[in-house]
């Protein structure tokens, strides 16, 4: 499957819930595309002033084509959004979680381990004993030679989302 | 009597009532399909949403039902059976279904504004802080009184003591393997629902045993941790959690009912004097819940009134609730009077007695008494609970919000802080529930049926601006008003005479606040132009 076909069809599904934007940097690096998703959930009393309990939750997802990836690649899309995080999370009493989800899209993939690493890589962050929340970081590997995916440890369920 | 007798001729009543009576508010009022409702009207896919209405019945009778129906009519059983059963009837027809009907009608005609909020655009910026006053008294009688229950169930009852602490400890592992770990809710759930049957045998086998007192303090302790904590630590999965106990309660209960066919002990009148306390008007503020609720405009219409699909709805949901709910009474009105004096004496809180019923009931159809019994009492335990931490939580928010200065985003003053406006309200409640349950529920009942009768007075404000009828709400708010004065001040003469001068200064300051916003609320209601930009 060619690159354009993929992502118009992966985020025709995210245009519902997601604010889109294209062309997005982290500091020098910039993907081609993020989709972000914020929810708050409020219950009220009386009057919406008396808010009794709040919880937000937060996903950010990264989407970067690299036509010929490597496991090298992938390291430096780890450190880059591992620094990230520590930036955009605001961990408060309200914060229930944040998850960051980054979708490298591919027509080749080395063979110098990086499916392997991927497979395994797993980042979690709780913030005071989770009263503040948590944070994931997931990554998904998409094969346009090969129409497969590939999940990162914990990512398994939202691999459906990216199937081609 | 019998008790199925009883609990069939409840239920027909109900619904010719609802069939007839429910029908004739809605016409009245009328509502109609051709109405849109706030939720296609200001559809946002946050609060507004329209949703199925069975969705909703289920939700909003979750929010309404809890201990307190079940509370209410085991404390009034003294009286004798026939008039709590009458005022069970009468109370959830007359006045606590139109109640309910009538806020959620009110608030659907505000854009879903909870009544609260129509009280206080009604009453001004005065009227607002005293409402907030009042209702934080009120709360604060909330959780002296459940606490004093649920101490009061653990102590003579270690097994669901340990099984309550077990089922919190579950919860959190619950929550974070849903939330965090990302398990399907599907699996959790039923793994979740297993344990928390076992936790039940666990709680029958290691017992904890502690006084009443100890038991208070741990719990106060404990509300003050619930009160602070992000929601979806504890008070989410307990809540998706307990619904499972409330459906295997409700369904267990019924049944085991239907095949028992308990045989009354108590008398089905004992008089209107019994030992100094009168049925009028202590009757009418005991059983509360069972009848008719303050809280249930409060706290329901908020989100309910927002969600509902067709105006044709709130019917079946604000009326219909109300009437499950008196279903609810009614079997804890059985669960006493199939026992003697002498064991409800025995068995002494409200919830013991109703898990002896219920799981004595259960017995018919193979469950054994100890667990049957331990399983209602967790469940009713864990209802209270959540009553606790969340009136804890709202009181929280009262007293901050009621030293917080208008136009004032962010307060740094010592009243407003979140840790010791919670400390002030539990210690405040807390302090209040060593005097005992007993004590404490009259005044709550009174504080309770008080603001129902406000929540009448601007239903009525509204019907009448709108030029509706609404004598059907001005007889009932009458009632109230004048049963819920006259019961504060028997209740102040009382504890002047027991010398509890915290509670005599409490029903003061509600019947000074009560008799305040009444006569501002007449004012308004007497205004022409008042409520004129409201009206559809």
């Amino acid at each position: 499957m060619k690159y354009e076909e993929y992502i118009q069809n992966i985020l025709k599904k995210f245009r519902r819930h997601f604010d889109i934007q294209e062309s997005y940097s982290i500091g020098d690096y910039q993907f081609d595309f993020t989709a972000e998703f914020h929810e708050r959930n409020e219950k009220y009393f009386a009057s919406k002033k008396i808010v009794l309990d709040a919880a937000e939750n937060n996903e950010y997802c990264f989407f970067k084509y690299i036509e010929n990836v490597n496991k090298n690649h992938f390291i430096i899309l780890t450190h880059i959004l591992e620094e990230a995080l520590a930036d955009i999370v605001e961990p408060s009493f309200e914060h229930m979680s944040t998850i960051f989800t980054c979708i490298i899209i591919s027509d080749k993939i080395a063979n110098d381990g990086i499916i392997s690493t991927l497979e395994k890589y797993r980042f979690n962050r709780s913030f005071l004993f989770n009263l503040k929340g948590w944070a994931k970081i997931r990554f998904v590997l998409a094969d346009l030679t090969l129409e497969k995916i590939y999940t990162s440890k914990g990512g398994g369920q939202i691999g459906k989302v990216y199937e081609f | 009597m019998n008790g199925l007798i009883l609990i069939i001729g409840v239920i027909i009543i109900f619904i010719i009532a609802y069939a007839t009576y429910g029908a004739w508010l809605a016409k009245k009022w009328g509502i109609s399909v051709s109405n849109p409702s706030p939720s296609h009207r200001l559809q946002d896919g946050i609060d507004y949403v329209p949703t199925k209405y069975y969705v909703v019945l289920g939700h909003h009778f979750a929010s309404i039902a809890g201990a307190g129906p079940i509370v209410g009519p085991i404390s009034a059983a003294f009286f004798g059976w026939v008039p709590v059963a009458l005022w069970i009837v009468i109370g959830s027809i007359f006045f606590g279904g139109v109640h309910d009907f009538g806020a959620l009608f009110a608030s659907m005609r505000h854009d879903g504004k909870s009544i609260g909020e129509i009280i206080n655009k009604n009453i001004g910026a005065s009227g607002q802080k005293l409402f907030i006053l009042f209702a934080w008294l009120a709360l604060i009688l909330v959780i002296a009184a459940f606490n004093n229950i649920v101490a009061s169930t653990f102590a003579s009852n270690g097994a669901v003591a340990t099984t309550s602490l077990y089922f919190i400890a579950l919860a959190i592992i619950f929550g974070l393997l849903v939330n965090k770990k990302g398990i399907s809710l599907g699996v959790a759930t039923v793994g979740g629902v297993i344990l928390l049957f076992a936790g039940i045998w666990i709680g029958n086998a290691f017992p904890i045993m502690l006084s009443t007192e100890v038991w208070m303090v741990i719990l106060l302790v404990y509300i003050l941790i619930a009160a602070v904590t992000p929601v979806w630590i504890l008070l989410q999965p307990r809540d998706y959690l307990n619904s499972y106990l409330l459906y295997a309660m409700m369904a267990g209960g019924i049944l085991g009912l239907l095949l028992y066919r308990p045989s009354f002990e108590i008398p089905a009148f004992t008089g209107f004097n019994v030992n100094g306390q009168f049925l009028f008007p202590m009757l009418f503020v005991i059983v509360a819940c069972g009848a008719i609720s303050g809280f249930h405009s409060l706290v329901a219409s908020g989100t309910t009134s927002k969600q509902i699909d067709n105006e044709k709805d709130a019917q079946k949901i604000g009326y219909g609730s109300m009437l499950i709910e008196g279903v609810l009474a009614t079997i804890a009105l059985i669960s006493v009077a199939f026992i003697t004096a002498d064991k409800a004496a025995e068995l002494g809180t409200p919830i013991n007695i109703f898990s002896n019923g219920v799981g004595t009931f259960m017995t018919t159809f193979g469950i054994n008494y100890d667990i049957g019994s331990s399983f209602v009492a967790l469940a009713i335990s864990a209802f209270a609970l959540t009553t606790l931490d969340t009136t804890a939580r709202l009181g929280r928010f009262l007293f901050q919000e009621f030293f917080t200065k208008k136009d004032e985003e962010q307060s740094t003053s010592l009243s407003t802080n979140k840790y010791f406006a919670t400390a002030v309200t539990v210690c405040a409640g807390g302090g209040l529930g060593f005097m005992g349950y007993t004590t404490v529920w009259p005044i709550f009942g009174s504080s309770n049926q008080l603001l129902a009768a406000l929540a009448l007075l601007a239903v009525a404000a509204y019907l009448k601006h709108i030029n509706k009828s609404n004598k059907m709400i001005i007889i009932p708010m009458i009632i109230m008003f004048f049963v819920t004065i006259t019961a504060l001040g028997f209740l102040i003469r009382d504890n002047i005479a027991s010398g509890n001068f915290l509670l005599v200064i409490i029903a003061i300051l509600l019947l000074i606040l009560a008799v305040i916003l009444i006569a501002q609320s007449y004012k308004v209601l007497t205004k022409k132009e008042s409520l004129s930009e409201e009206s559809n």
